[in-house]
């Protein structure tokens, strides 16, 4: 079973996120409202398989967080979901290590595509919608 | 004060908004007449607000009447809440967030940078622009009733 953790300094938008994901099938899913908690987070576990992460947040932007992630570990998958659509912000998450990048607004068949992609091309798969 | 901004300028702020209405609320926004505001009370009692900086400076305000945002919220999180919930403020933020952020995307070839999002609650509240930076408000209307965009911008690059 995949853990996720969804980083987002809105509490509304992790609930968006949360129900869609537990409609994909996902269970086992944790929260973190900043980059540092979501770095915490990361310390425990088990740890979190996958990682849903706002770029503008307070204490630690989601840019930063990408980066504290990647000093150890290159493995969990990492899923920027932002306003920050420009190019120049895309092409510095993908040298920081993002795995895939969604812009906001999103609708949940857009995250379920982007999951699935990521997913699929890591050679694992969606869990099964109960 | 100039009363004038580029028209890029502000449809870059009504795409945003029209876009993130039809995507997070399910709903489709329309246009009323665009005009220069003349003080700095807000249309609405409920704003979120996000200030630019880089190439332009301002702000956008989005701004909702009570009944407006209740039902926006219900939209975008799928259920109801009481205006004292802090979720609900959190959402206004959100979605000025997400208008905030597609607009300066669509302001291609200017390097703007966002805030977070600030959330006022209260009757005539107001809000100022940097100086000699016009405020322009857009009035709009969708499903959920009716709400306004506020948008402060002026570019700053050479």
């Amino acid at each position: 079973m995949m853990k996720v953790l969804l980083v987002d300094d809105s509490k509304v938008m992790r609930q968006i996120q949360r129900r869609s994901l537990e409609g994909f099938g996902f269970t086992d899913i944790v929260e973190a409202g900043d980059g540092v908690e979501g770095l915490q987070q990361m310390a425990g576990s088990p740890k979190p398989d996958i990682v849903i992460l706002d770029w503008n947040m307070p204490r630690l932007d989601g840019l930063s967080t990408l980066r504290k992630i990647r000093e150890t570990d290159k493995k969990t998958i990492v899923i920027m979901c932002t306003t920050e659509a420009e190019k120049p912000r895309v092409v510095e998450a993908v040298k920081a290590g993002v795995t895939n990048y969604i812009v906001k607004p999103f609708t949940p068949s857009v995250l379920q595509e982007k999951l699935d992609e990521t997913l699929t091309r890591m050679g694992l798969s969606m869990p099964t919608a109960q | 004060m100039p009363t004038t901004m580029k028209v890029d300028y502000i449809n870059a702020f009504i795409g945003a908004t029209q876009n993130v209405f039809t995507s997070m609320l399910r709903s489709q926004v329309t246009l009323g007449q665009v005009s220069v505001k003349t003080s700095h009370v807000t249309a609405y009692d409920i704003s979120g607000i996000i200030g630019l900086s880089g190439d332009a400076i301002g702000c956008v305000v989005v701004s909702f009447p009570m009944d407006t945002a209740l039902a926006a919220y219900k939209a975008f999180a799928g259920e109801e809440v009481d205006p004292m919930d802090p979720n609900f403020l959190d959402a206004i933020g959100e979605v000025t967030n997400m208008i905030a952020g597609n607009a300066k995307a669509a302001l291609e070839g200017m390097s703007i940078s966002i805030g977070l999002p600030t959330t006022i609650m209260g009757r005539q509240h107001c809000v100022s622009a940097p100086q000699n930076v016009p405020f322009i408000v857009v009035p709009c209307h969708c499903e959920l009733g009716n709400f306004a965009i506020e948008v402060a911008f002026r570019c700053v690059k050479d």
